[in-house]
């Protein structure tokens, strides 16, 4: 027997706070059945709540998805797939130093 | 501190001021303030930021800002209030006010979601701040949040992760922030430190948008003219950090937002 969990009830239809994936994790502690999360009318999820989200899936092995919007799936893809990828890290920025007022100036005028 | 020369005050300016006036010990007073800039002061609650909170019927206090064009300088508490609930309404008044591209909801609640989280999970701060303007005629939004927590050179000292690549200066620590190297990886994966500089991509490269972040002694800038982060001189220094962002209402043809997530 499945047991569902209606996210737009337990946390909200907007969901940004990493620190959200807590509710599920309490919500689900204890539970042996097959946990199914219902994301009907949950309109936005963030990329950190749902990175933590993954993390809870990695905790318990018997959580599944429905009723993802095409918005909430492509963001579950996205992330996703970031997580098995090797991480590239950017690194096109430069550094500079100012040590006085005058040279500040002259580069924030430029913004 | 005398403002009679004073004939514009820039968001990027107007609301770190405010925020270093509540933060600091010492009293301080603006004298000989031009009567429309003290207008626009008590307009956007400069002496005394407006602290909202999740109980307050915030939908109905802002309500009257949607026919103006800026939302005043907002305090909240963060790790507490129901800091999600706070961003949906704050953003729709926004959004409303600049009468935006309805492409930008999803890339606007990204960049907001994202930087406010950061509050939340690295500041240690106790109050976050949030200030928008909308310019019209540059058809943008500036957009500035802050915090009175730890900066984020203090997060990786705390942390332990990168010393020797920081080597004691904060302007490369705000590098390696901005390029994506997180305090709080998973000892087994690198599956964080994506929100700022994934924002900051999409911001920038995807909807033509500048980010800039003041973090300790350092500052960090990226927009059309180049991507930099700056060691300040000694005695400039902010305590928390404080980003701020300008966010173009019409998204670019061909701006996929899926793109700039990972």
């Amino acid at each position: 027997m499945d047991k569902i969990f209606k996210i737009s009830e337990l946390i909200s239809t907007d969901i940004r706070s990493r620190a959200n994936a807590n509710i599920i994790r309490s919500a689900i502690d204890g539970i042996n059945e097959r946990i199914v999360l219902d994301f009907d009318g949950v309109c936005f999820i963030s990329r950190s709540f749902t990175d933590e989200l993954y993390n809870v899936l990695e905790e318990h092995k018997n959580i599944s998805f429905t009723n993802t919007s095409d918005n909430i799936k492509a963001m579950l893809d996205a992330v996703e797939k970031g997580r098995k990828s090797t991480r590239n890290f950017s690194n096109s920025s430069e550094i500079k130093e100012f040590h006085d007022f005058a040279s500040l100036s002259a580069f924030l005028a430029t913004i | 501190m005398g403002l009679e020369e004073l004939t514009f005050f820039h968001p990027f300016y107007l609301a770190p001021l405010s925020i270093y006036k509540q933060s600091i010990k010492r009293h301080v007073k603006c004298i000989n303030i031009p009567v429309l800039i003290s207008n626009y002061f008590d307009l956007v609650h400069f002496e005394n930021p407006l602290f909202i909170t999740e109980n307050m019927g915030l939908d109905t206090i802002l309500e009257p800002y949607i026919e103006r064009s800026y939302i005043p300088i907002c305090k909240f508490e963060l790790c507490k209030s129901n800091i999600d609930g706070l961003q949906s309404v704050l953003q729709k008044v926004i959004l409303k006010q600049s009468n935006s591209d309805k492409r930008i909801i999803s890339p606007f609640s990204y960049l907001l979601g994202e930087i406010v989280d950061n509050m939340n999970e690295h500041s240690k701060g106790k109050y976050g701040y949030i200030f928008s303007q909308y310019l019209k005629k540059e058809k943008c939004i500036d957009l500035v949040l802050a915090d009175d927590g730890i900066t984020i050179f203090s997060s990786y000292v705390n942390s332990g992760k990168y010393m020797d690549e920081i080597n004691g200066d904060e302007a490369i620590a705000l590098k390696l922030a901005t390029e994506g190297r997180s305090t709080k990886n998973r000892p087994d994966a690198e599956n964080r430190g994506y929100g700022i500089s994934s924002s900051k991509e999409m911001l920038v490269e995807g909807l033509s948008g500048s980010f800039f972040m003041l973090s300790g002694g350092a500052f960090h800038r990226h927009d059309a003219n180049g991507n930099v982060s700056v060691k300040l001189p000694d005695t400039i220094n902010w305590n928390g950090t404080i980003v701020l962002m300008r966010i173009p209402v019409q998204v670019p043809k061909g701006f996929d937002y899926y793109n700039y997530v990972r």
